[in-house]
């Protein structure tokens, strides 16, 4: 359903450390992102970032606030059930990837398939028909080692989809790669919020990549400094 | 998500093959010098083994093992065979004696004298002649490896390599300055101590041996139908100042003497630990740097919905996994060593219970490793994805 809230995010603090050494990271954070909408949150390294992604993908707890995943509380989710939505929900793109190298591009992708108990034959073969249209059709035996990195992070973005999920999270998926392969993923990532009415937040420091988005946030140590709409 | 995990495993082609040549390497020392170690073991009572046809064996009270023989007195042969339930009573001679070769050389012999009569406690095989040709003048059974060997023709002492002439029936010794014909080839357990075995009458042994007032090794006895073996030597013990064990009895008696008293099962004990060792250095370690190597990925499953129990149960295979593979090169390679040493002087007895043993072996290290990895895979942050 298109504007959907997908993510909810409101008054969220994190902090690390204890005692003297204890720091906040998240200052009160609010936050909606909603499906079909293509998310990207900027800001310099240690402003919170990386840190409020891995609290929206509930992999990391918050000291305070909510967070709210498609009219989900996962604040009060346990860890299992946690584990279990995410599986089922969440897909992620990751900076380095994170390709199993010992296993096919076609296995890779399948990975989220089979974490929700798809029968083997078909979570490959459905792997494979994603990985043909990332333009990957040809690869889906090799490894990744035999990919450049641009081939490897549409195969890390088409593990991300495979299943469907609401909210795709990336954290930097263009830092490793060159403008023109960055381009070709962005348009990837593009396609699928319109086309598949998904939400997406991108962690990015790439401005090269700022035109792909609906909506920037601005992130400063710990705090939305700004936000800027981009499309309409 | 499990196929994936044995992919993840032999994906890692150098730890792999680490991992499994150090758990072949451990299994096949464990089972190898295990086997050597039974073998070795089932040899001292291998003469108990061949005298099956005999239920009890009735010796003096001090006796420890087979070949610690405290001669007995003739009298006391029949006192047993007056004991109620005993079928028959026959005497039995064993002693080392030193026999004079063709060439001149000699050679200490294990010289059994049975039964003149009813030549009980003969060798559980004949290769050539009868048992019976033991009533010839002067006649005397050789075992197999004996004649080949170490009663052969050159087959001691043989610095000009000449050929090696096997003793044949017909041929003649010299036992003590006796004179000792060979009428058959026998086939008998191979003995602790490797010497020939030599069979003969009880009589004609007593006129090998030196002069003794005591010449009686062994008593053997068999229970009247319907008298267990134990029951008849609990009678035995009981009526006599002998000490009666069953076959099964002396057996551990003698096997419990070589476990007690000589540094055999802590050499080989160190050798199987060595084994474990290496199994705990080589593959233990390695497998728990394969997993503490797959923090990532497992950390990535981890963040795309895999919960611990799935997280443990793929660890849990690759560790099942490899040391399966380890296990089965080792005893196989232990197997292969075993067949090829089949006909040699090397005792080798490879037990079910040996596979059983290093198998649990095996696993153990490889689980071991498997838990120390998975205690870092549960405390394993998910939130490691998003570091580059």
């Amino acid at each position: 359903m298109k504007d959907e809230v997908a993510v909810k995010c409101s008054q969220i603090r994190k902090s690390f450390g204890v005692g003297d050494l204890r720091f906040e990271v998240l200052h009160g954070i609010d936050l909606e992102v909603k499906s079909g909408e293509l998310l990207m949150l900027v800001g310099p390294s240690g402003s919170g970032k990386t840190t409020l992604i891995s609290i929206i993908a509930g992999i990391l707890s918050h000291d305070n606030g909510h967070c709210q995943l498609f009219g989900n509380d996962i604040d009060t989710f346990s860890d299992s059930e946690k584990t279990k939505f995410r599986g089922e929900n969440l897909g992620f793109v990751f900076q380095s990837f994170n390709l199993i190298p010992m296993l096919s591009n076609s296995e890779n992708v399948a990975i989220p398939l089979l974490l929700n108990h798809m029968d083997r034959h078909e979570a490959i073969k459905l792997a494979e028909e994603r990985l043909d249209q990332f333009g990957l059709g040809d690869k889906v035996g090799n490894f990744p080692a035999q990919l450049s990195g641009g081939q490897q992070q549409r195969v890390a973005i088409a593990r991300a989809v495979i299943h469907n999920p609401k909210l795709i999270v990336c954290d930097e998926p263009t830092s490793a790669l060159d403008h023109e392969n960055g381009a070709l993923v962005l348009n990837h990532l593009r396609e699928i919020v319109d086309k598949e009415n998904r939400a997406l937040i991108v962690v990015t420091h790439d401005s090269r990549i700022f035109d792909y988005a609906d909506r920037i946030v601005h992130l400063e140590d710990g705090n939305i400094a700004s936000e800027k709409m981009n499309h309409g | 998500m499990l196929l994936l995990a044995i992919k993840i495993l032999i994906g890692d082609k150098a730890k792999f093959i680490v991992i499994v040549l150090g758990l072949s390497f451990s299994s096949l020392i464990i089972v190898q010098q295990s086997s050597i170690f039974a073998g070795l073991m089932v040899r001292t009572f291998g003469f108990i083994t061949d005298t099956s046809q005999a239920d009890i064996w009735v010796m003096d009270k001090q006796v420890r093992f087979i070949d610690d023989v405290k001669p007995l007195r003739d009298t006391q042969l029949y006192l047993v065979r007056g004991i109620e339930g005993v079928k028959w009573a026959v005497p039995f001679y064993k002693g080392l004696l030193k026999a004079r070769l063709r060439g001149g050389n000699f050679q200490m012999c294990n010289v059994i004298g049975i039964d003149d009569s009813t030549l009980i406690g003969g060798p559980p095989r004949m290769r050539e002649g009868k048992i019976s040709d033991l009533r010839l003048v002067d006649a005397i059974i050789v075992n197999k490896v004996g004649a080949d060997e170490m009663l052969a023709e050159n087959g001691i002492y043989n610095p000009e390599k000449k050929p090696v002439i096997p003793l044949r029936v017909g041929e003649v010794l010299e036992i003590n300055d006796r004179r000792a014909q060979v009428v058959g080839i026998c086939d008998s357990s191979r003995t602790f101590q490797s010497q020939p075995v030599i069979y003969t009458t009880y009589n004609r042994a007593l006129n090998y041996a030196p002069p003794e007032r005591k010449q009686l090794s062994y008593i053997l006895v068999k229970a009247q139908d319907g008298v267990s073996p134990k029951e008849l030597c609990r009678m035995i013990n009981a009526r006599s100042d002998l000490a009666a064990y069953t076959n099964g009895e002396f057996k551990k008696l003698t096997f419990d003497y070589y476990m007690e008293n000589t540094g055999i099962p802590l050499n080989f004990g160190i050798a199987v630990l060595l084994g474990v060792i290496i199994g705990m250095a080589i593959s233990g370690q390695t497998f728990y740097n394969f997993i503490l190597d797959n923090l990532r990925f497992l950390a990535t499953f981890k963040a795309m919905g895999a919960n611990n129990r799935l997280l443990t149960k793929m660890v849990l295979l690759q560790a099942v996994w490899v040391g399966f593979i380890g296990w089965g090169l080792g005893v196989g390679a232990a197997a292969v060593f075993g067949w090829f040493s089949r006909n040699s002087d090397l005792s080798f007895l490879l037990m079910w219970q040996l596979y059983v043993i290093s198998g649990i072996v095996m696993f153990l290290i490889t689980g071991l490793s498997a838990w120390i990895g998975l205690n870092r895979v549960y405390r394993l942050d998910p939130a490691i994805v998003f570091k580059s």
